[in-house]
């Protein structure tokens, strides 16, 4: 466990409990599937691209935790089916629904974007966070009430100055407002539906963005000090977010339900 | 679940409006975290209360009597703090007052100013009286205490002046994060709901009754619980994360902790 997580979080506070985490295979969710792991949580690790979750769940199963390969992609309604039935055959009930899975598409002025590229990027972001919950919604019922984590971003959010990235911050912007409809709507069965926004984070998801005619539009503002003012400029680390993922997810938070919570070093506070 | 015994030892804390309500569940949670604490309200007897029973509990709480709208008061306690302990790494901001609820043509100036000079003000001379010390130490986290009331309710007809300064605490909370994160002191601020407190009580209400357009809520205000308010002490938990190394990389936000209550009533 990282250092600062093992001062502070207790390795049985997530015992007994099952959770997803779709995208698990790298990043943010990587990083939170072995926090919740060593914390005593059941975990199903769903991703699109196996070396990834192969990677996580072996890593996880090598300290002594629990995890299970779940092959499906979030725009594929069939195998997120097939995947949630995977998890109840095995462990019978779900508490924690990490709703992480997400792409970056194509970042490009709007009458460049085709119709179809936006398309894929609302269908990971926007509708596979719909498709995630809508199949996770009646087993977590059945286990009673639950968490779960939407990872919207501050792009799109409080941020809007990344030029291009029309279709990615759309999405982003639905998730939130997904997550304060679905926190009010599962309520009543003690389904509690929070939306994390981290600014800029370490992970391969940056690399992996598409480009085309950027250089046709403006500028982007430019900070000669960084832009992420509590770090001199450093990206925050995706342990950081598994810590905020881990208090939604404990029932520290039992109180929580329909805020979104920015996790950016107060970038959002200064790119526009 | 509470947060491990140790988890914030080594750190101190000061809190005002310590002396009774969440900003007395944060100085136990904060206590039996591990933190030295110091507990600031404007009621002496209330302050030595809440930290003799932390003392009494094997945690270490200082009382100190401060009234938020006087800056010598606020110097002088944070003084107390650094002759004490030497630094300071968690402030809240917690001090609050309901006020008077009236109808906005009948609220008096001065009425008006006690509830900004309380809520808004006093948040403003409690960062400005502590962030030298914060500074000195190498950062620090700082949680105010807001609420929903003002940044996402509106429907509490009568509650304009508080409302008003609730609003303005997360715009002060936004700004003093982006200032005071290159000195790496963190500044999030919480919007509780509805919680059990005496703070409603203490609410001084006048041709009220009538202000309010009908809204009738046919399974509780509070989504989450049934319509039962949360306690004090869940919120307390909130502090807690956010005062913690675990959200070493959060500024700026602002948090809801009301059970869903602010999205179901307007």
């Amino acid at each position: 466990m990282h250092p600062t997580a093992a001062r502070h979080i207790p390795a049985d506070s997530l015992q007994g409990k099952v959770a997803l985490i779709t995208g698990g295979g790298s990043g943010m969710g990587q990083a939170a599937a072995m926090l919740l792991a060593q914390c005593g949580a059941r975990v199903g690790v769903l991703d699109c691209d196996s070396a990834g979750m192969t990677q996580t769940v072996t890593a996880i199963t090598a300290t002594g935790g629990q995890a299970m390969e779940l092959p499906a992609d979030v725009s594929d309604p069939a195998s997120l089916t097939a995947a949630l039935e995977q998890l109840e055959q095995a462990w019978g009930r779900l508490d924690i629904v990490f709703a992480n899975a997400g792409t970056n598409g194509l970042w490009a002025p709007v009458e460049d974007i085709m119709p179809e590229e936006w398309d894929l990027t609302q269908n990971v972001n926007l509708r596979g966070t719909f498709l995630t919950v809508r199949t996770s919604i009646p087993l977590l019922k059945r286990s009673g009430g639950g968490s779960v984590i939407i990872n919207a971003s501050g792009t799109g959010t409080r941020m809007f100055s990344a030029f291009g990235s029309s279709a990615y911050a759309t999405s982003k912007a639905g998730q939130l407002a997904f997550g304060r409809i679905t926190a009010l709507e599962m309520a009543r069965h003690r389904i509690r539906v929070n939306t994390i926004c981290p600014g800029s984070i370490a992970t391969a998801l940056n690399q992996k963005t598409r480009t085309r005619n950027l250089d046709t539009l403006p500028k982007s503002p430019q900070y000669p000090e960084g832009s992420i003012p509590l770090t001199n400029g450093q990206n925050g680390k995706p342990e950081q977010v598994a810590h905020l993922v881990w208090f939604l997810a404990s029932d520290l938070s039992d109180y929580i339900t329909g805020t979104e919570i920015y996790i950016d070093g107060a970038q959002s506070q200064l790119m526009g | 679940m509470n947060p491990p015994v140790d988890s914030l030892s080594g750190k101190v804390a000061l809190i005002t409006g310590a002396g009774s309500g969440l900003g007395e569940a944060a100085a136990r949670v904060l206590a039996g975290s591990g933190a030295r604490v110091a507990v600031v309200d404007r009621s002496a007897a209330e302050a030595v209360r809440v930290a003799e029973a932390i003392n009494g509990n094997g945690g270490v709480a200082m009382a100190l009597t401060a009234d938020v709208t006087k800056p010598d008061e606020l110097a002088a306690a944070v003084a107390e703090v650094e002759r004490h302990w030497q630094r300071l790494d968690i402030v809240c901001a917690n001090a609050g007052i309901n006020g008077t609820w009236a109808p906005v043509d009948e609220l008096t100036p001065e009425e008006w100013d006690e509830t900004l000079g309380v809520n808004l003000k006093g948040t403003f001379l409690t960062v400005r009286a502590c962030t030298p010390l914060l500074k000195r130490g190498g950062g620090g986290s700082i949680i105010i205490t807001s609420s929903g009331v003002g940044s996402r309710m509106f429907t509490q007809s009568g509650a304009s002046a508080y409302a008003a300064s609730k609003a303005a605490q997360v715009a002060f909370g936004h700004m003093t994060a982006l200032e005071l994160a290159k000195h790496k002191i963190r500044v999030n601020t919480i919007c509780p709901g509805a919680f059990r407190s005496n703070i409603m009580s203490a609410t001084r209400h006048r041709n009220t009754r009538d202000l309010r357009l009908p809204v009738t809520f046919p399974e509780g205000n509070v989504p989450l619980t049934g319509g039962r308010s949360g306690s004090a002490e869940q919120i307390a938990r909130l502090i807690w994360y956010l005062a913690s190394d675990l959200s070493d990389h959060i500024s700026g936000t602002e948090i809801y902790i009301d059970g869903g209550q602010s999205l179901l009533m307007g």
